[in-house]
């Protein structure tokens, strides 16, 4: 097959197709003047816009804003914090670090203790508390006894 | 409004001889016209929607022609990206709106209704080919361009080009089949 007849033959097939179709074409003012096709078309009130871009972004908005509406309004505290404010700060004693501190409720309705009576009185429990040195190591003067 | 010459039947800018920018749109338009057709799976809608965008793009200035090649070469690769861009956009659209995907009516992708037999069968071959191999026989045995020409539209090198070209006119003729060996015979 002759590659230049293979060309040619391909042309004049080309050239009866571009000859049908531009019979048919819409002139250049028709085109130019056409309206644009339009995929969405928002009009509410003071919004007017084109597009689903702009239609999209229009029910994302109103869509956070029933959420938000329908969970309450959530202090930021509750929506931000885990533990929320409740939780048990740890109490830091020199290198004694006491994470849960429990103590016995009766002792706030006995009026006649004093305030702190109950934590004196749980701290020889306890027993000696070692003092970390300086150098990481420990050592029997470094420890001192509480008194009761 | 911008000027361009005419030069050698398509256009390069300059001072001397100019004329208006919409005249030359106007006098390239039909080929304008079978080359968004092309670009755009021969949807006549989409094609003239993308070739609306590209003419506003031109006189509006934010398609500008440099003057570093014929204008009509220039004014094909804004009508090829400006349908890439559609077709992107349409591609993410249709992602986006997958859960109606079963509301979706496709449009089909070659329309022959007002073709004869051998342009309709061209038509539904060239559709079957991959984009850049449709792309460059379109512009080699429809527009009558250059490989070269046709390179610089499509963005790509020149020797790209030609391996396009020869495994489109395979495929092609392969989709033809015996009305394309008639055709070589007659």
């Amino acid at each position: 097959m002759n590659s230049n007849e293979e060309e040619d033959d391909l042309k004049a097939k080309f050239g009866e197709l571009r000859a049908q179709q531009e019979s048919g074409f819409p002139g250049f003012h028709s085109i130019l003047d056409r309206a644009p096709r339009r995929t969405t078309h928002v009009e509410t009130g003071w919004i007017k816009c084109d597009g689903w871009i702009p239609g999209l972004a229009l029910a994302a908005v109103i869509a956070a804003f029933v959420w938000i509406a329908s969970t309450g309004n959530p202090s930021l505290e509750e929506r931000f914090f885990v533990d929320g404010p409740s939780a048990p700060a740890p109490f830091v004693l020199g290198q004694l670090v006491v994470g849960e501190w429990s103590m016995p409720t009766d002792s706030l309705l006995d009026l006649s203790a004093l305030p702190g009576d109950g934590l004196l009185n749980e701290l020889p429990e306890i027993g000696i508390l070692p003092i970390q040195a300086p150098d990481g190591a420990q050592n029997e003067s470094s420890k001192q006894r509480i008194p009761a | 409004m911008r000027r361009v010459s005419r030069s050698r039947g398509a256009t390069r800018s300059s001072d001397e001889s100019s004329f208006d920018l919409e005249t030359e749109l106007e006098h390239l338009h039909p080929r304008n016209f079978g080359w968004a057709l092309s670009c755009c799976g021969w949807d006549r809608e989409e094609a003239a929607d993308v070739l609306q965008t590209t003419y506003l793009k031109v006189l509006d200035g934010r398609a500008r022609f440099g003057n570093r090649s014929l204008f009509s070469t220039w004014l094909y690769g804004v009508i090829r990206r400006t349908a890439m861009e559609r077709r992107r956009r349409r591609t993410t659209r249709k992602i986006l709106l997958l859960r109606h995907a079963r509301e979706f009516v496709p449009t089909p992708l070659v329309s022959t209704g007002t073709l004869s037999v051998h342009a309709g069968r061209l038509q539904e071959a060239l559709a079957t080919l991959p984009r850049r191999q449709r792309e460059i026989l379109h512009l080699v045995f429809y527009d009558d361009l250059s490989i070269r020409e046709a390179a610089e539209i499509m963005g790509i090198g020149i020797g790209s080009a030609r391996v396009h070209y020869d495994r489109a006119k395979k495929r092609l003729r392969r989709s033809l089949g015996e009305e394309y060996q008639e055709g070589i015979k007659g």
